[in-house]
């Protein structure tokens, strides 16, 4: 190749490779290019938020979880022995026990703990649940605990006993006095009835 | 502010303002475009190629806090998005005929001495002798030709100095000259 010819050659690959890498790209190219730009910022704000709320779910499903653990145990512990035979060397202290406290309980009987041998030799003993629930009260229904004005007559009493009879009497008087007007205003009732 | 400074604070509003966001998409898109046609040579890929790189930005756009200039930061981003799905690119091979066609049009342009536009065949000749060049060569010339990138630029894209990124596009431009030369005179017309 002469030397015009390779000045040519140089002229051309210049031209060939300017049109090599000066290609322009389908018209709208920006466009198509935001559009999918928002889609996916779109997606991400949307996405971002689910995640959140799906971690707190999580994390509030597992908090629950742990609370029925802890909380369902300790309510737990009394039915699982009324169910399961336990040893007779861990349970027999207790059972003795609460056996003592029912039978001092006037008007209650004791709880009736089954005891026996398992084929194993071991003694075993099973107890109801009821028994090991809780002491049993010798009053029927539950005292329940004075309210403050029945605290406060209370202490009245205490401090001027012979006044306090004196208006107990009156307020049993004043009682008696209202239910025989009631009860005169019931017999006359009739009576007013018939001569109508 | 310098243009670069103002491009970087344009994509870091980009997340937040759409009307940043289309600025910094209208000025890099087609840049962005041609330097991943310049890998992959077709223009569905270069357009996936692009659409990532700018997914690219909005998605570590925090990380352009520290960077100065947002051009070349962009456009190393392309390069890396088309050499990775370039991979896959198989070599150009082309009939006899082919290029015979692709010479002749060669030899009758270069007797012209007019720059007219080189048909499908003579683009696909430069195409696979572009391809068959050493692979820091033909890195070199591609983003040289690719868009308005200056060999500082291109020397920051490809991690290495000016001065071998002038040298390189040198050698590969001799290299491609030398095939040309050879295949016309492989297929020189008798007289």
């Amino acid at each position: 190749m002469n030397l015009q010819n390779k000045d040519h050659l140089d002229r051309w690959l210049d031209a060939a490779l300017r049109q090599y890498g000066g290609v322009e790209p389908r018209t709208g190219l920006e466009g198509r290019i935001l559009a999918s730009l928002k889609v996916e910022a779109e997606y991400h704000r949307v996405r971002n938020p689910w995640l959140w709320v799906l971690a707190a779910s999580s994390v509030a499903v597992l908090l629950i979880a742990f609370w029925l653990g802890i909380g369902g145990h300790g309510s737990r512990i009394p039915e699982t022995l009324a169910n399961r035979s336990v040893s007779i060397d861990k349970i027999v202290g207790p059972a003795q026990e609460m056996s003592k406290s029912t039978s001092e309980r006037p008007g209650t009987t004791p709880e009736p703990t089954r005891t026996g041998r398992s084929p194993t030799g071991r003694v075993h003993t099973a107890v109801v649940a009821a028994s090991v629930s809780g002491p049993r009260l010798n009053q029927f229904p539950s005292p329940h605990t004075l309210s403050q004005e029945e605290l406060l007559f209370v202490r009245y009493a205490q401090d001027f006993p012979r006044e306090a009879i004196l208006l107990a009497k009156e307020q049993r008087n004043f009682e008696e006095e209202i239910r025989r007007a009631e009860a005169d205003a019931r017999n006359r009732s009739p009576n007013s009835d018939q001569e109508r | 502010m310098t243009e670069q400074a103002l491009a970087s604070e344009a994509i870091l509003m980009a997340g937040t303002n759409e009307d940043a966001l289309e600025a910094v998409v209208r000025e890099h898109a087609r840049r962005v475009y041609r330097i991943a046609y310049s890998v992959l040579r077709n223009h569905h890929d270069a357009e996936d190629a692009t659409q990532e790189t700018f997914m690219r930005v909005l998605r570590y756009r925090r990380k352009l806090e520290g960077i100065r200039d947002a051009k070349t930061w962009l456009a190393r981003i392309a390069w890396r998005v088309a050499v990775e799905r370039g991979k896959r690119r198989v070599e150009i091979s082309m009939s006899e005929t082919e290029v015979l066609n692709a010479v002749r049009q060669l030899r009758s342009q270069m007797a012209s001495g007019e720059e007219s536009t080189i048909c499908k065949e003579l683009a696909e000749l430069l195409d696979s002798l572009i391809f068959a060049l050493p692979d820091s060569l033909r890195d070199a010339l591609r983003l040289s030709t690719a868009g308005d990138l200056t060999p500082g630029e291109i020397a920051r894209v490809l991690g290495t100095s000016e001065a071998s990124v002038r040298s390189r596009v040198f050698r590969a431009r001799q290299m491609l000259k030398e095939k040309l030369a050879a295949l016309e005179g492989k297929y020189e017309s008798p007289k």
